[in-house]
């Protein structure tokens, strides 16, 4: 009797089907939250995606491309700043300039990245982080944004507090679309094969035909328009941006904190992290201090004894990943 | 001190989770049986420095709440009718992202009728642009006015929440040259501005304080102004040295000017008058001068020797600063006043207002406030800038103490000459 051997590639799994409905609903939960929400929550799932923006970005960068920046923060207050220009001093209307501004984080990272693609290592990080600080020097000199005065978003008045809640809302619902979104489709993607690839050895990666040099700057490109956006439509809601706030080097130290504590080099554990450090940051903050430093305990107990995170704990559990980037090749026998 | 969450010493998880519930609905906690029952509540946000670099000036935000807790654990009447005091107090970590998510989250989730973002330009502007935003009535101080209407956008539109009372830049140099014509000097003065919101606010050319300075009659050099937590003023040294400046004015914090003085006496720059704000306004930081601090001089805005008294518990200026020093066994500091007037401000807003639970009923009371608090008489309308009321400053120097290492004695009285007499005379700078 002869077998007939049929063989499929299997990508979704039951888990990931489940995780993509709950992602529909609480994207469209999201998007309705003016009509059921409180104007109260509509703020804290406006700090919730950009934080969640912010570290997805850098879990692409540090956990796929292996650029580990701690200079991002350069990226949210050049976009900030332009929004604030755009919108302030041009007149321009605030959400339609939340994606003009995407333009100054794209100009600023290809020079950077040019700049700093032969350093390696801490080498890179650090530079990017002098980088940031080179950008935030710069704008405390600039007259034209107030130097170290800093800029209010005062246009903001003109909007009824309804207006701009949906506004907000549609503005999150596209951030998380385009930084979780876009980089499950990357991964997913020909190129996704290339990073992974590149994550667990670049120069083997190479090797194989990978052009990393290449790779690398796009990803980092997208990175800080990702964290531009998230850092456009924070300082929208906050309304005050100044050269110390918008540049503040702890926007990198969280971004760090939420990938590792989460689980670097996975989509599930930037979200999960950011959800760890976001509620974290609403019971314990009032510790002031003393809950900075036991978040910074956690990372290293975290980076000594559970290198995947919260993430990496769970999968021990059971694979049930929610964003599953792997192929699987089913064999099925038929008689 | 905002949380009382949990007697027990050890977390179990029941009491843990309950403990989360009270974090999360924060506030001051109260003996319930001292609340009135059944009373309506009236929620006031406090956003305060309580840690982080500008933590002096959350220091007597924390004490001078607490103190108000209890003045007010029975509730206030207003129109007849008993309500129940709320104080929310949050610490905003000195950091402005921090102020700005707090005051959004006081107004959004707490629902408050009132702000109170104490302290500093760093925590007042970013609180009160949320404020007007979501139109919540906000009483700020302890900046001067320019920096709370100018970076805010406010010289050509005035705003409609908003309110502050301090002193402006025309004040401070009122004092600073004051003080500097009460001593013999070549009339050179050498600027020192940090580069942040304060420094470029008072450095400004248009309506800082060098073209002031020039005004009156002294020759102002400014180099560029310096990084804050620099290591490095050769650059401004060399020039106020080539320029012979006897006089150093300028706003820094401590640590810079810790390291200014250090250096200026490492290459042999001795100014005879070094007047500088914010860095000389509490104890501790003249001490962190050590003895090069002694004769430092700088703008004084509230000491015990101030006439006037409290309009909620009728102590005088003395009286508060001796229960600080009583309760804290630390020496007074000028924020102490500024913490406890903002206090009788709010007070006497919601005792005048027609509605203490509606915000724009509280609004419209604090606008006509008309009051005379521990740091002066308050009122809105007559200031340079309708949401602004001007308060008394005087020039003060650092001499060497009785009780405490340092003493500030007023030694200028130039701009409010009806307030109070000098303490001393001004005397120069001794490097010996």
């Amino acid at each position: 009797m002869e077998t007939i051997k049929h063989m499929r590639v299997a990508r979704a799994t039951t888990s990931s089907r489940i995780a993509m409905t709950l992602g529909i609903v609480v994207l469209v939960a999201l998007v309705a939250m003016p009509w059921w929400a409180t104007s109260g929550n509509i703020r804290w799932a406006i700090e919730l995606c950009c934080y969640i923006a912010i570290a997805q970005m850098w879990n692409l960068l540090a956990g796929y491309a292996g650029l580990v920046s701690v200079g991002q923060q350069a990226f949210i207050g050049v976009a900030g700043y332009m929004l604030f220009v755009l919108a302030q001093n041009f007149g321009v209307n605030p959400f339609v300039a939340v994606f003009l501004s995407l333009i100054a984080p794209a100009v600023l990272a290809v020079p950077t990245y040019l700049l700093l693609r032969r350093l390696d290592g801490p080498y890179f990080a650090i530079g990017t982080w002098v980088v940031a600080e080179a950008v935030r020097l710069a704008t405390s000199n600039i007259d034209y944004v107030n130097a170290g005065a800093g800029m209010t978003l005062r246009v903001m008045t003109q909007y009824s507090q309804h207006e701009r809640e949906v506004a907000f809302v549609i503005l999150c619902a596209v951030l998380l679309l385009a930084t979780i979104g876009g980089s499950y489709w990357l991964l997913r993607s020909r190129h996704g094969l290339a990073l992974t690839a590149m994550r667990d050895n670049p120069v083997a990666a190479a090797s194989q035909g990978v052009n990393v040099g290449r790779l690398r700057f796009c990803i980092f490109v997208a990175a800080a328009v990702g964290t531009g956006l998230a850092g456009a439509i924070y300082y929208m809601a906050q309304l005050r941006i100044t050269p110390g706030a918008g540049f503040d080097p702890f926007w990198a130290s969280m971004a760090i904190f939420i990938v590792m504590v989460g689980g670097i080099g996975s989509i599930e554990g930037a979200i999960l992290g950011a959800l760890i450090y976001f509620f974290a940051d609403r019971l314990f903050g009032e510790f002031g201090s003393a809950y900075l430093i036991v978040l910074g305990l956690l990372t290293l107990v975290i980076a000594l004894y559970a290198r995947g995170g919260v993430w990496g704990l769970m999968q021990k559990l059971g694979d049930h990943p929610w964003f599953p980037v792997r192929r699987k090749l089913i064999v099925e026998e038929r008689a | 001190m905002t949380l009382t969450i949990n007697p027990k010493d050890h977390l179990d998880r029941r009491s843990l989770l309950k403990g989360l519930g009270a974090v999360t609905a924060a506030t001051i906690a109260l003996p319930h049986a001292a609340r009135a029952q059944g009373a309506k509540t009236i929620k006031i946000g406090v956003i305060s420095p309580m840690t982080g670099p500008l933590s002096l000036f959350g220091e007597t935000d924390e004490y001078t709440t607490s103190k108000i807790m209890e003045l007010v654990a029975d509730g206030i009447e207003v129109n007849g009718e008993t309500y129940n005091i709320e104080i929310l107090l949050r610490d905003a970590q000195s950091n402005p992202n921090r102020a700005a998510e707090l005051a959004g989250d006081l107004i959004l989730n707490d629902e408050v009728a009132l702000m109170l973002p104490a302290s500093a330009t760093d925590i007042n502007n970013p609180t009160a642009d949320q404020c007007e935003l979501y139109g919540v009535p906000c009483i700020s101080s302890n900046s001067p006015w320019q920096a709370f209407v100018m970076p805010r956008g406010g010289a050509e539109t005035p705003f409609n929440w908003t309110y502050h009372f301090f002193w402006g830049l025309e004040d401070v140099l009122g004092t600073f040259t004051g003080m500097w014509k009460s001593i013999e000097t070549n009339g050179k003065v050498g600027m020192l501005f940090p580069r942040n919101a304060d420094g470029e606010t008072w450095g400004n050319e248009e309506y800082g304080l060098p073209p002031a300075v020039r005004e009156a009659g002294f020759e102002a050099f400014a180099p560029s102004m310096f990084e804050p937590r620099t290591n490095d003023f050769s650059a401004q040294i060399s020039t106020f040295k080539q320029n012979d400046c006897e006089i150093v004015g300028g706003i820094t914090y401590v640590a810079d000017l810790k390291t200014f003085i250090t250096q200026c006496k490492q290459q042999n720059y001795t100014p005879k008058v070094v007047t500088v704000a914010a860095a000389l306004l509490f104890p501790s930081g003249i001490e962190a001068m050590g003895d090069l601090g002694e004769r430092m001089s700088s703008e004084v805005w509230w000491t015990p020797a101030f006439p006037y008294a409290s309009s909620l518990t009728g102590q005088t200026s003395q009286e508060i600063a001796d229960a600080w020093e009583e309760d804290t066994g630390k020496q007074w500091t000028q924020p102490l006043g500024y913490a406890h007037a903002l206090w009788e401000v709010i007070l006497d807003t919601l005792k005048r207002s027609s509605d203490p639970l509606d915000r724009e009923a509280n609004r419209d009371a604090l606008a006509a406030t008309n009051l005379d608090t521990l740091v002066g008489p308050i009122s809105f309308g007559d200031g340079p800038h309708p949401n602004v009321c001007k308060t008394p400053i005087f020039g003060g120097q650092w001499v060497e103490g009785e009780k405490w290492p340092f003493d500030l004695k007023i030694v200028d009285n130039s701009l409010y000459p009806d307030v109070l007499e000098p303490d001393a005379q001004m005397k120069p700078l001794d490097w010996s």
